[in-house]
C-alpha cells in the first residue's frame, strides 16, 4: 500500500517538473526586430515593406501560416538585399514557411549566378534560420552579422 | 538570256516587298489619321536602312487613348531583370494606388531569356515562380488564367543565341504559351537598349535588329507588337542616361521614372484604340 502511494507521489512529482520545465514560448517583436535590423544593416533605404499579398505571391506563404511578419525587398531588380521575418503559427507552419524561404533563396541564388556575381556572393554568405516558429530569409551585406543579431532576438 | 534577266529581276522584286511590312500591328492595329479612319505607315525592317539603331517610327500597336489601368486586369508581364523592376515599381506603387496596372500579375526572373525557358525546370534553372512555385512560364501563364501576355526578353539571349536564334526561341516559347492558353492574347515588346557608354554585348545594334526581326515575326504570326524600346531610345538609338539605375554596372535597368514612362507607353498603346467608350 505504502509503496503504491509512493509511486503515485513520484509519479506526480515528474509530471509537475515536467510541467515546470517548459518555458511559454518568448514574445518578440518582429516590427522591433525589423527596426533594428534595418537601421544597423542598410535595410531602410531603396527598400519596399511587402505585404500579405506579396507573400503569397513571392514566396507561396499562405496568410494562414503566418502569426505575424515583416518583410523588405531591395527595390532595384539588380541588388539581392531582402528581409523577410515570420513567426509561424504553429510549429508545422513554420516548416511550411523555412522551406518556401528556401525556395526563395535558392532562386536568388539562381539569378544572380551568371551575371551578378557581387550579388551572388552576398546571397551565399546569408542563409535561412529558423528558431522555433520563426523563420527568417536575410540577405544583405553584412548578412551574418544581421542573422546573429536575428537568432538573438528570437531565441 | 532575256528569260534569266526576267527571273532575277522577278527574284529582286519578291525580296525587296518581302523586307517591306506595314507598320501596323501585327493585329491589324494602326496609326489613326486626323479623319479618324486608321491609315497604314509602310516601314523598313531591312537593317541596312538605319544607319543608327533607331527608328523614326514607332512599330507595331500605334498611339491612342490611353485607357484605364482595368485594361491589365487579365495580363501577365513575363521578362527579365528589366520586368523584375517593372514588377517592383508596380508593387510600391499598388501601396498607394491599388488600381496600378490593374491586378496584373508578373513571371518575372533575372537572367531569364525565351533560350532558357525553354529548358526544363530544375533546382538550378532560372524559371519564374508562381505562389512560391517553380515553373515552366507555359504553365505559369495557364495557372493564373492570364488572358492578355506581355513579353519582353531578349536582353539575355542575343548575345548568347545571336539574333535569328533568339527569335527563334522567342516564336517556339510563345507557342508553347497558346498551346496551353489558346485564348491567350500575345503582346510582344520590344528589348530596350542600354546607355551610350555600354560596350559589351549585346550592343544597341544587336537589341535594334533582334526588335527588327521581332516585329516581323509578330506580324507573320498574328501577335501583337509594342515598341517599348521605341520611348525609350534617345536620338542615337542609345538608354536616354536619365532613366538608367545601373549606369556604372550593366547600364540597362530602369530607374522609377523610366517604368513609369513605360507603364504610360503600355496604356497608350492597346487594341482598344478607337473604341467609343
Amino acid at each position: 500500500m505504502m509503496k503504491r502511494v509512493l509511486c503515485v507521489v513520484m509519479v506526480l512529482c515528474l509530471l509537475m517538473m515536467t510541467a515546470c520545465s517548459q518555458q511559454p514560448a518568448k514574445e518578440v517583436d518582429l516590427k522591433a526586430v525589423m527596426d533594428n535590423l534595418g537601421a544597423k544593416y542598410g535595410l531602410n533605404e531603396g527598400m519596399l515593406d511587402l505585404t500579405a499579398d506579396d507573400l503569397l505571391d513571392l514566396y507561396g506563404i499562405a496568410a494562414a501560416d503566418v502569426k505575424q511578419y515583416q518583410a523588405r525587398i531591395k527595390l532595384e531588380s539588380i541588388q539581392a538585399d531582402e528581409i523577410v521575418l515570420i513567426e509561424a503559427v504553429d510549429a508545422k507552419a513554420a516548416e511550411r514557411v523555412k522551406e518556401k524561404l528556401d525556395a526563395r533563396y535558392q532562386t536568388k541564388l539562381n539569378e544572380t549566378r551568371d551575371y551578378l556575381p557581387d550579388e551572388f556572393d552576398k546571397i551565399e554568405k546569408c542563409k535561412v534560420v529558423q528558431i522555433g516558429n520563426h523563420a527568417a530569409l536575410i540577405v544583405c551585406a553584412e548578412g551574418q552579422a544581421a542573422i546573429g543579431e536575428y537568432e538573438k532576438a528570437v531565441k | 538570256m532575256l528569260k534569266r534577266m526576267l527571273l532575277c529581276l522577278t527574284a529582286a522584286i519578291m525580296i525587296c516587298t518581302s523586307l517591306q511590312v506595314t507598320a501596323t500591328d501585327g493585329n491589324q492595329g494602326a496609326a489613326p489619321n486626323p479623319a479618324g479612319e486608321k491609315a497604314v505607315v509602310v516601314v523598313s525592317t531591312n537593317p541596312a536602312d538605319y544607319p543608327a539603331p533607331v527608328a523614326d517610327v514607332e512599330f507595331g500597336i500605334q498611339a491612342g487613348d490611353a485607357v484605364g489601368h482595368d485594361y491589365f486586369d487579365d495580363t501577365v508581364f513575363i521578362g527579365d531583370s528589366i520586368s523584375l523592376k517593372l514588377s517592383h515599381y508596380a508593387r510600391k506603387m499598388r501601396q498607394t494606388d491599388k488600381e496600378f496596372l490593374g491586378s496584373a500579375k508578373f513571371l518575372v526572373a533575372g537572367s531569364l531569356g525565351s533560350g532558357n525557358a525553354l529548358w526544363k525546370v530544375s533546382k538550378e534553372s532560372v524559371h519564374p515562380s508562381y505562389q512560391g512555385t517553380k515553373m515552366l512560364l507555359e504553365d505559369g501563364v495557364k495557372a493564373m488564367g492570364a488572358e492578355k501576355v506581355y513579353i519582353m526578353l531578349g536582353m539575355n539571349d542575343v548575345a548568347l543565341y545571336g539574333i535569328d536564334e533568339s527569335v527563334e526561341n522567342m516564336k517556339t516559347l510563345i507557342e508553347k504559351i497558346l498551346k496551353k492558353s489558346p485564348d491567350a492574347e500575345i503582346f510582344v515588346q520590344s528589348a530596350t537598349p542600354r546607355i551610350a557608354a555600354s560596350k559589351s554585348r549585346p550592343t544597341n545594334r544587336m537589341l535594334f535588329e533582334y526588335d527588327l526581326k521581332l516585329y516581323e515575326m509578330c506580324v507573320q504570326q498574328g501577335w501583337h507588337f509594342v515598341d517599348v524600346a521605341s520611348v525609350m531610345r534617345d536620338e542615337n538609338g542609345a538608354l536616354k542616361d536619365e532613366f538608367c539605375s545601373d549606369p556604372d554596372t550593366m547600364g540597362m535597368h530602369f530607374t522609377d521614372e523610366a517604368c513609369q514612362i513605360w507603364v504610360d507607353y503600355l496604356l497608350t498603346h492597346t487594341t482598344e484604340m478607337g473604341e467609343d467608350e
